[in-house]
């Protein structure tokens, strides 16, 4: 018996006996392995644990107190009030001039969720608020707080983050879709939606949306101040936009109380995320996957649900995952991917077999290219023999690129530098032939070829920022591994960029991100000039990210304070808050 | 004098009150805490009872409301800890009778430590050991919790090991490591 195996056994025991076999097993198991002694431990106890008689009162007192309900018919119920009990709330509150705030336990909560149960004007029947319960059991997630919108217009009413007592675990789902936008990008919009709600809903979130959520955006309300409404602490905002010519999917996570956005994540409709820029101490595959821990991350630290665990249990994990043959190939290689992630490159001999035998095996060619990939730096001898026979046998484009690409670790062997140059001449894809060029590049050389794209203002911007992502290919994936040095000379390409309002405006932001690596006096104050000034609120939120390494500077300090209370914008205002946080 | 239709009810929960009540139990570490949480569970059952009827498995439909209880009542009070079983109830324990004193003693003092160790562990933690401890297949769980069975396993495992480290944070126990069928 091996940890694998303990584990499943007690993920599947139920209350029945072990047999002598088994239970010889685990003991010899347990001795040898502290972790799994803890795991057996605690399941010993639990099944020694001695449970009290069903009091024999019970029932009754149970049919009891159900007579009763039924006697006094709101009691243990939710009251809903109607829109226009709601509307006199708002005009009362309005002829107090003050605002309401309204905090509730959880006993007495009824008469308080009146008012946030009570839906604005058109959103009565086609609301939706799933909670983990699912439809056959009844919902009982109760909001801790809701305030009451105060003025003689929705407009007028006004929240405040410092008193509101919001629940982690209820999220708002904000949703723009733009009306002259293509029915594709419209039904994307949707579609992200629903799968996102579906997610976090099994995940046991209770999922605010549709038209409880609609009737405040038509009202005027800002996405905050719609989650503090709602009593949600996270508001995620779901839209479209155009990046180069390409519609895109953008999804926001925005922390309700300090209006932070903690999670962004852009995928292109036709194809494949562009990039996701989500703080995620891991590699994440699917943008979903990131979306969903970014919000658990967010949520487990306010309720202590699950420590943050460490690189050694995320490690130890997901090399299980990774060798478990058990399960699914998509599920081995989202552990191989975590696994990277959390150790910068994959070193155990036994997971570099297990990527070669599933790379070599699996049916989904996005499996096999994404190990090649995920492989690159593991800088072990084992994989060149797989790597040839994959770019002379691979019949997907991506995957055989994947592979030259990390052969280009051994390009000191005369037999990879041969195969290479053959592939380079001869590959069928236009794309396959760049990678094994790019990978027979000493990197000086590759850098030296990128640096010249970068700095030459002849090449179209897109281009430019391209090659300064190290991404020389054009597949519309940004970076690889890092990016070229940024120089003086580069600094001034990316000034020049930034600067210039004609540019694309996610070139002009990828610009200024990138200057943060100058971390020069010169470089700091172009920053602020564009964090002070830029017509472009992206941009300027750009500037206040790349601030964040010279926080600590006085004048950079009160720029970032400043901009933190009155920027216009929400994201540039979140932003400058994170750079004052993550100040060195 | 109750109504026909809340004693129907109680004819309809009588089946399902050993379990709701041993998994209340385990949840909550007390007797009257968990009488009331089955009693608050009832009662939200008890204005759904359409649905209760209609469920496949209205055993399991039971268990979703309590375990959605506890953990929204868990996540609102943060902080809440499950208390100790005072002496005299553990003295109402189930089969202890045949038990001498010496033993009994220790059986309490074992119940102790688990429950202080349990009470250590997040709400979340204690609904899926406790749904897991009185016998509930992954997919039974999986049906009442609404994760997915990978979330379920790997939260699982987190949850024991927790649990196993709590427990053996403050005893040497190797007679008590392993349960009675292991010791045979």
């Amino acid at each position: 018996m091996n940890c694998q195996d303990l584990r499943r056994l007690l993920d599947n025991l139920g209350r029945e006996q072990l047999d002598l076999d088994a239970t010889s097993a685990v003991l010899a198991h347990t001795q040898t392995c502290g972790a799994c002694a803890e795991s057996w431990t605690a399941v010993a106890a639990l099944r020694e644990q001695r449970i009290p008689a069903t009091p024999p009162a019970l029932l009754g007192n149970i049919v009891e107190s159900c007579a009763e309900c039924e006697r006094v018919p709101d009691a243990g119920r939710r009251v809903r009030l109607g829109w226009a009990a709601f509307m006199l709330t708002v005009v009362g509150a309005a002829l107090a001039a003050t605002v309401i705030l309204v905090t509730t336990s959880t006993e007495d909560a009824d008469s308080m969720k009146a008012l946030a149960d009570s839906p604005p004007p058109d959103a009565a029947e086609d609301s939706t608020s799933t909670n983990a319960d699912g439809s056959d059991g009844p919902s009982v997630t109760e909001k801790a707080g809701v305030r009451a919108p105060a003025g003689d217009s929705p407009q007028a009413a006004s929240t405040s983050r410092d008193t509101i007592s919001l629940d982690d675990y209820s999220i708002v789902v904000v949703l723009s879709v733009d009306r002259n936008a293509a029915d594709t990008t419209q039904a994307a919009v949707r579609s992200v939606e629903s799968r996102l709600i579906e997610r976090l809903s099994a995940e046991g979130f209770n999922m605010i949306s549709g038209a409880a959520v609609s009737s405040y955006v038509q009202a005027g309300f800002e996405d905050v101040e719609i989650g503090r409404l709602l009593g949600a602490a996270v508001v995620v905002t779901i839209d479209s936009e155009t990046l180069r010519e390409r519609p895109q999917v953008r999804i926001e996570l925005v922390d309700a109380e300090t209006e932070s956005a903690f999670g962004l994540s852009v995928l292109a409709i036709d194809a494949v995320e562009i990039f996701d820029d989500f703080d995620s101490p891991f590699g994440d595959a699917s943008p979903l996957d990131a979306i969903v821990r970014s919000i658990e991350r967010r949520t487990a630290p306010a309720t202590s649900l699950e420590p943050e665990p460490t690189t050694a249990e995320i490690v130890a994990e997901n090399t299980q995952t990774a060798l478990d043959t058990t399960l699914s190939d998509q599920d081995r290689m989202m552990g191989i991917v975590r696994l990277r992630g959390a150790q910068g490159s994959i070193r155990q001999d036994a997971v570099i077999f297990a990527a070669i035998e599933l790379a070599a095996a699996s049916d989904d060619a996005t499996v096999r290219g994404t190990i090649w990939q995920q492989l690159r730096g593991a800088d072990s001898g084992y994989l060149i023999e797989p790597l040839l026979a994959a770019i002379d046998t691979e019949s997907d484009e991506f995957a055989r690129r994947e592979a030259a690409a990390t052969l280009a670790d051994y390009a000191d062997d005369a037999r990879v530098r041969a195969a290479l140059e053959r592939l380079s001449r001869n590959d069928a894809s236009e794309r396959v032939r760049e990678a094994a060029t790019g990978a027979l590049l000493p990197e000086a050389e590759l850098d030296e070829m990128l640096k010249a794209r970068i700095v030459d203002p002849a090449l179209p911007v897109a281009d430019r920022m391209r090659a300064l992502m190290m991404n020389p290919f054009g597949d519309g994936r940004f970076g690889f591994d890092g990016s070229v040095p940024i120089d003086g000379e580069v600094a001034d390409a990316l000034i020049a960029i930034a600067f210039d309002p004609a540019n694309d405006e996610i070139d002009r932001a990828a610009a200024v991100l990138f200057l943060r690596q100058a971390a020069t006096p010169r470089s700091t104050a172009i920053l602020l000039e564009l964090l002070a000034g830029d017509e472009s609120a992206r941009v300027r939120a750009a500037a206040a990210s790349a601030l964040t390494g010279a926080a600590g500077e006085t004048a950079v300090r009160v720029a970032l304070e400043d901009a933190s209370d009155e920027d216009s914008d929400r994201s540039v205002r979140s932003a400058a808050r994170r750079a004052l946080d993550g100040a060195p | 004098m109750p109504s026909s239709q809340a004693a129907a009810f109680g004819h309809d929960i009588e089946p399902h009150l050993t379990s709701l009540f041993r998994a209340a139990y385990r949840l909550t570490g007390n007797v009257a805490d968990a009488e009331d949480l089955v009693q608050d569970t009832c009662l939200h059952a008890f204005s759904k009872r359409a649905s209760l009827r209609a469920a496949t498995s209205p055993c399991n439909w039971l268990i979703r409301v309590q375990y959605n209880l506890f953990i929204d009542r868990a996540r609102l009070a943060e902080t809440r800890r499950v208390e100790r079983l005072e002496p005299e109830l553990a003295a109402t324990l189930t089969g202890d009778g045949r038990l001498n004193p010496e033993v009994r003693h220790e059986e309490r003092e074992r119940e102790l430590r688990l429950l202080d160790a349990w009470s250590k562990l997040m709400p979340e933690q204690r609904a899926l050991l406790a749904l897991k401890a009185e016998g509930h297949s992954l997919a039974d769980m999986q049906a009442i919790t609404g994760l997915s069975i990978s979330v379920l396993t790997a939260r699982l495992h987190r949850a024991r090991q927790r649990l196993g480290r709590e427990l053996g944070r403050n005893v040497d126990t190797t007679d008590t490591d392993l349960p009675m069928e292991c010791q045979r």
